[in-house]
């Protein structure tokens, strides 16, 4: 636990240092990589410590984004609306689903947060009065301050900073009577209410905390991409999601930064390499299911 | 909304019903007896349409190359059984899962390295072209009969193969109860495999179906796989029935929902609940119903 | 005498011509996602220039980054950054989504390199968000389809069914159709993005008594429909207008007979006659056994530009007032045809007519039957400030 402490903490500082070498293109690059590391974070929360493979998160990772596109519009600029906004945005939207979610289980779960997350989809893929499909330009970069998020050196420093609190949040909630709880529940359901608990508020409350991070990360992306489109609640992202946090070490926090920093790094090798960079991808994921097991 | 139309409606519902009752049988049966999830199912629908556009280059006959396209399923997905999936019986959701969603990710772009991005043509074969009258007025294509005559047939033969078979009898017992089947000296790896098997060859009989009357090109499976794992949910896994009565429920809903949810919502929220009635339905099963409609509880 | 030879010394020491030693081109299509075939055809259109210009752009060797945008607006993005602050690319052309352009218009503009478009123009980036570093050497979207709107009521069409999918363009298109027409509408319809099923609109279409159908429809959408529509038994009898998204060289393999009697609109027909079209549609044939489809045109023309801009300003990129001004006259021969930038950097030019045909060896091609719209800017340039 400690060395992985350490390793977080040396990977925050090498993060920090990047804006250093002047080259704006690796400071967005790892941007990307912090956004990605909390939303895979958040989704190994449900995935890892509670053992519910969720295909949908990318939903809650949309609604973030969208929340950060549209807030603008309404003349409110300021990270300490947009933020929260976001998080609240994707919290309800979380506990909704995941109240109706969450009575299933195994398979049946899997495929009804799929089915949410195109409900989600579809809805942003509607709204025509936002440009659909096609998405829109980010109105106006989220503040601190006069500092806009749009800046990549400000916005890398917000997102270490987003990600060692969530990473420090998450660690001290697993790591509570909360978490034990959860992780006993997805480990031995039947034990669980053999003393008297019931999993399903735990879960849902976790399911809602995972969902408010998922969408931190979304209005960060926003700004970073300085756009907004429905592309970002895809299954494909769900999917993308999923494959960052199995990359790492699925139930461990550092495991899901580790997973999305790999897979953001892959990705633009490979597709440096080849335009058919989905195959190698592909074959990846299945190597590393099959050979590497938890 | 006239009858005629109304009735045209009702018959494209139902031959897409019965085309997602093909896709559906697959995911529950690979789920009721082999514990698991595939999302490379897609992946043998888009495949099925690849193989028979390949294969009917090569020959005049369309029956002679839907045989070689199936028969060319029948070994990719025993190679894909024995490689990729074999592993993962004994390994939990979140894994078979990620599997297969690598595995469909790399066909579909395995599909676009060896024929290219272009759609791909594939002609119904000519003694299917035209039309039929089934009711005054109203003139259907007989290709999109001889769709639903296929997935009659291929259901009759599914249930034929389950109820009259010793392989059948094994994989409905397998279905019910994994534990026992062992105990009978069944050789579970063979059976496995034929039942995998089973479900990609009916995924690939689907996509060979509707390859001429879509485009055939990469992901082409995708958006049916996933109506399609929402048919399992609402019917129940493992269900045959629940699997028939979903699709059917499905395809109908889905089919006549496009005409009439812009009539009664307006363009903007009726297209959306056009795209988005399915899931809604399979929201309310599951709150209703966790295990779907006709499915068991399963232990896992 | 003395004087004059220093002062003309003084001069050009003063304002050293520092041409460059190649040019860094960054070319940025979608080489995969939805759009993925569009591109690879932007792709070849891109190289057959490159060929024809000898791998030399304006006289300098010509160095090429290609990036990806993944039909995505966000990748895009992101793929920018990486041709703009990584490799450092002088000047950049492609991208294949009007959203893709939408996303591009900040990061050029904040990066000071040009960005020569070659397919597509989103109204946006013709009007209220224009920029002095986006060239578009395209279309502005409704120059595709506005003209066929008369074209139609000249067809004979009284009693129109329009038809498109629920998606930007598709209400751009259908909405430019519209202007012109003169008949009866019997429905103006959207069906959403993922249909490819169209037996329930095709039997709405029968029975609204139509006598002309406009469809937008691109790639598998668009595969499907055709092919739907001719198994419906229409093909032939209601007459289908669309413009090149339906049906093009591109998709003519897919579509086959059921392609043929469709009338489409466009920017550029492989028909076109005049010298550098036939070079381009020569190469074009004997390198990828097929006509041109109008991506690899448009990208054909974007190389051109370009070259003749920078041949205009003799290699020096860092004047960039010069440079914008060379872009701007757009001095080369099109192989669309006549072709000139409005005051918004969009393009002006001819939209045509075409039906889709076959020839006695059963390829199929579009005959173009005439100009519907004449040297005709965007609706969008008064949006524009720009001079």
């Amino acid at each position: 636990m400690r060395i992985r402490a350490v390793l977080l903490a040396l990977l925050f500082v090498a993060a920090a240092l990047v804006p250093l070498l002047g080259e704006p293109y690796y400071t967005k690059l790892v941007v990307r990589m912090a956004i990605f590391a909390l939303a895979a974070m958040s989704l190994d929360l449900i995935v890892g410590y509670a053992g519910l493979v969720s295909f949908g998160h990318a939903a809650f990772f949309g609604l973030g984004c969208y929340a950060a596109g549209v807030l603008p519009m309404a003349g409110i600029h300021s990270a300490l609306v947009i933020f929260p906004a976001a998080a609240l945005l994707a919290a309800a939207v979380g506990l909704l689903t995941g109240a109706v979610s969450l009575r299933a289980s195994g398979l049946y779960f899997i495929f009804i947060t799929l089915a949410f997350a195109q409900m989600v989809f579809y809805i942003a893929q509607g709204m025509r009065m936002l440009s659909g499909d096609d998405g829109f330009r980010l109105p106006a970069p989220t503040l601190i301050g006069d500092l806009p998020l749009t800046n990549p050196n400000v916005l890398l420093y917000l997102m270490i900073a987003i990600l060692a609190l969530a990473t420090w949040l998450c660690h001290r909630l697993m790591q509570s009577r909360f978490g034990y709880v959860v992780q006993a529940a997805r480990d031995n359901q039947l034990k669980l209410a053999a003393i008297g608990l019931n999993a399903y508020p735990y879960r849902l409350a976790l399911y809602t905390v995972a969902a408010a991070l998922a969408g931190i990360a979304g209005a960060a992306y926003a700004n970073l991409t300085e756009f907004v489109a429905p592309a970002t609640m895809s299954w494909v992202m769900s999917g993308e999601l999923l494959f960052m946090v199995i990359l790492g070490a699925v139930g461990t926090l550092t495991g899901a930064i580790i997973g999305a920093v790999v897979f953001v790094g892959l990705e633009q090798i490979l597709s440096g390499y080849t335009e058919h960079w989905l195959f190698p991808l592909g074959v990846i994921l299945v190597l590393r299911v099959l050979l590497l097991k938890k | 909304m006239t009858a005629g139309l109304l009735l045209e409606q009702g018959f494209n519902g139902l031959q897409f019903g019965l085309v997602l009752f093909l896709m559906a049988i697959g995911v529950s049966l690979a789920f009721g007896v082999m514990n698991i999830i595939n999302l490379a199912h897609g992946s043998m629908l888009m495949l099925g349409a690849y193989f028979i556009a390949a294969a009917a280059t090569r020959t005049p006959s369309f029956l002679i190359a839907l045989f070689v396209a199936l028969a060319g399923i029948a070994v990719l997905a025993s190679l894909i059984e024995l490689a990729i999936i074999r592993p993962l019986y004994a390994r939990g959701h979140l894994d078979q899962v990620l599997a297969t969603f690598g595995v469909s990710i790399a066909l579909n772009e395995a599909v676009i390295m060896i024929w290219g991005r272009e759609a791909v043509f594939i002609a119904p074969p000519p003694w299917l072209e035209g039309f039929v009258r089934i009711a005054p007025g109203l003139d259907y294509s007989v290709y999109r009969l001889s769709i639903t005559a296929v997935a009659v047939l291929a259901g009759l033969g599914l249930w034929l193969l389950l109820a009259r078979t010793r392989l059948g009898m094994q994989i409905r017992a397998g279905a019910e109860k994994r534990e026992v089947i062992a105990g009978l000296g069944v050789n579970i790896r063979v059976l496995f495999t034929a039942v995998f098997v089973i479900s990609a060859l009916l995924a690939a009989l689907a996509g060979v179906m509707i390859g001429p009357l879509l485009a055939v090109q990469s992901g082409m499976g995708d958006p049916l796989l996933i109506l399609a794992l929402a048919v399992v949910v609402i019917g129940g896994v493992g269900s045959l029935k629940g699997a028939l009565v979903a699709s059917l429920a499905v395809g109908l809903i889905d089919t006549y929902g496009r005409m009439v949810w812009p009539q009664v919502l307006g363009d903007v929220a009726g297209n959306i609940m056009a795209n988005a009635a399915v899931y809604v339905l399979m929201a309310i099963i599951i709150a209703w119903r966790p295990a779907g409609l006709f499915g068991r509880a399963h232990a896992h | 005498m003395k004087r004059l030879a220093f002062v003309a010394l003084a001069l050009a020491l003063a304002f050293p011509v520092h041409a460059q030693e190649k040019l860094k081109l960054g070319f940025i299509v979608a080489l995969s996602g939805a759009l993925g075939l569009p591109g690879a055809e932007q792709r070849r259109g891109f190289e057959v220039a490159l060929e024809h210009l000898g791998n030399r752009i304006g006289g300098l060797p010509v160095e090429v980054f290609t990036g990806d945008s993944k039909t995505n607006p966000q990748a895009t993005v992101q793929e920018l950054s990486r041709l703009l602050e990584k490799d450092r690319v002088d000047v950049l052309m492609g991208l294949t989504g009007s959203n893709e352009i939408l996303a591009a218009l900040k990061p050029v503009t904040d990066a000071k390199v040009f960005f020569i478009g070659a397919n597509g123009g989103p109204a946006q980036a013709a009007g209220e968000g224009c920029t002095p570093y986006y060239f578009n050497a395209s279309f502005q979207n409704e120059q595709l389809t506005e003209g066929v709107g008369a074209f139609m009521s000249k067809q004979g069409v009284k009693k129109l069914y329009l038809l498109g999918m629920d998606y930007e363009a598709g209400h751009e298109h259908s909405n430019a159709a519209r202007k012109g027409y003169t008949g009866d509408v019997a429905a103006h319809v959207f069906t959403p993005i993922n249909q490819v099923d169209f037996a329930a609109d095709i039997a709405k279409i029968r029975a609204s008594g139509a006598d002309g159908v406009w469809a937008f429809y691109p790639g598998g959408p668009g595969i499907a429909f055709t092919r739907q529509w001719a198994q419906a038994g229409l093909q032939g009898k209601i007459p289908l207008f669309s413009n090149v998204a339906l049906s093009e060289p591109l998709v003519f393999q897919a579509q086959g007979k059921t392609a043929l009697g469709i009338y489409v609109t466009g920017v550029y027909f492989a028909d076109i006659d005049n010298p550098e079209n036939r070079r381009f549609v020569d190469t074009f044939r004997k390198k990828f056994n097929r006509d041109p489809a109008s991506y690899a045109a448009m990208a054909y023309d974007a190389t051109m530009l370009l070259d003749s801009a920078v041949r205009e300003v003799k290699g020096n990129l860092k004047n960039q007032e010069a440079f914008r001004a060379a872009l701007k006259k757009a001095n080369f021969k099109a192989v669309r045809g006549p072709f000139k930038f409005n005051h918004n950097q969009q393009p002006i030019q001819n939209t045509y007519a075409g039906i889709v045909e076959a020839r006695k060896d059963g390829s199929l091609y579009i005959r173009r039957t005439g100009v519907i719209q004449e040297m005709r800017p965007d609706n969008f340039a008064s949006k524009c400030s720009m001079k």
